[in-house]
């Protein structure tokens, strides 16, 4: 790892914590107003790749527990870690892992790809991991948590769900747009 | 109050109300109760611990790892400084693109937001990594992962070469 890596990583970090003091957009047609912090982790995933976007979740993820409120809203502290949502925390560093791993699948060296498939091959990673890993840790702990039923958890993170796919799309986008004024050395 | 305690009494107040909304009432006081004394008593560590006693842990558990270890504490105490530092400096940023861009006429998406946010810091990036640099690091010439590091040439990958390319 060169200082560079090692720089990148940091920034990425720095952003994630940055999206998180933005205050939440509301976008038409979605129910709750969105954060952009986990587009911010989704980012990570299609700019740095698997073990870049690793290593800055768990610079965000060290940071949380050393009591930084650098979560959105403010959050932050060993409390976030033993609250409800705690598995939608935790679920970051595998999603970003996962939505590294399928970008190189599926959008290849950053410059090479064309719009159309950067932007494609980009949202279905960042949904892969972003969206269906995050939650496939995040519903398992609310429920057990919070004592209620699985199904019923899935059915009350539903809501989050719109928000969520509009930003798998959004990192697609930014993430191609990044990489065409900066193209970035995946993996 | 302090944050942390807010929070618990949020999270365990909206547990309640799921168990009520799941048509399990019986359980809802145990369960937002519980929720209530497992973070309280997180957040109590946290209010009473300074940051860098927390890191301090965090280091000292990677010890034993030894040179690896010793390493990549090393390197996470820079990560978290370079954060703290960079945070308020993007966060100005968001704003002087808001500007700008209301300025323009233009209205705030994401989108419009966040790619010249992300290209602004990535071209930050050989600036600060030549200030490391300078700084005598990666120390020892190794890397976290163990590798040696390949230390930036004085004509070579320092100053952006790549996004000359573009």
């Amino acid at each position: 790892m060169t200082n560079r890596d090692f720089v990148l990583i940091v920034l990425f970090s720095a952003i994630i914590c940055t999206l998180g003091l933005v205050p939440p957009i509301q976008i038409g047609f979605i129910p709750v107003p969105i954060t952009l912090q986990s587009l911010g982790v989704m980012l990570a995933g299609l700019c740095l790749g698997a073990r870049g976007a690793g290593l800055a979740v768990i610079v965000v993820m060290i940071l949380v527990a050393a009591g930084v409120p650098v979560l959105s809203g403010g959050r932050g502290g060993l409390g976030v870690y033993a609250g409800p949502t705690a598995g939608f925390l935790v679920g970051w560093l595998p999603g970003a892992i996962v939505t590294g791993l399928l970008a190189d699948r599926l959008v290849g060296p950053s410059r090479a790809a064309t719009r159309k498939a950067a932007v494609i091959g980009g949202t279905m990673a960042a949904l892969a991991g972003g969206v269906v890993v995050v939650y496939a840790l995040g519903i398992p702990w609310l429920s057990f948590i919070a004592d209620v039923p699985l199904g019923k958890a899935a059915a009350g993170s539903l809501l989050f769900i719109p928000g969520d796919v509009v930003k798998a799309m959004l990192a697609a986008l930014i993430a191609h747009g990044v990489a065409k004024a900066f193209p970035l050395p995946r993996g | 109050m302090a944050a942390p305690l807010k929070l618990a009494l949020v999270l365990a107040a909206l547990v309640a109300l799921g168990n009520l909304a799941v048509g399990q009432p019986g359980n809802a006081l145990v369960a937002a109760l519980r929720v209530l004394a497992l973070m309280s008593a997180a957040a109590a560590v946290s209010l009473t611990t300074p940051m860098d006693a927390i890191l301090g842990l965090i280091e000292r558990g990677l010890a034993p790892f030894g040179p690896r270890g010793r390493r990549a504490a090393a390197w996470l105490g820079l990560a978290v400084g370079l954060v703290l530092r960079l945070v308020p400096q993007i966060f100005a940023e968001i704003g002087l693109i808001r500007e700008a861009q209301a300025a323009r006429g233009l209205r705030v998406s994401p989108l419009h937001l966040v790619v010249p946010l992300v290209i602004r810091n990535l071209v930050r990036a050989d600036d600060i990594a030549e200030a490391l640099e300078a700084r005598g690091f990666p120390p020892d010439g190794v890397s976290p992962d163990g590798g040696t590091a390949d230390r930036v040439p004085a004509d070579g990958r320092g100053k952006g070469t790549d996004h000359d390319q573009s």
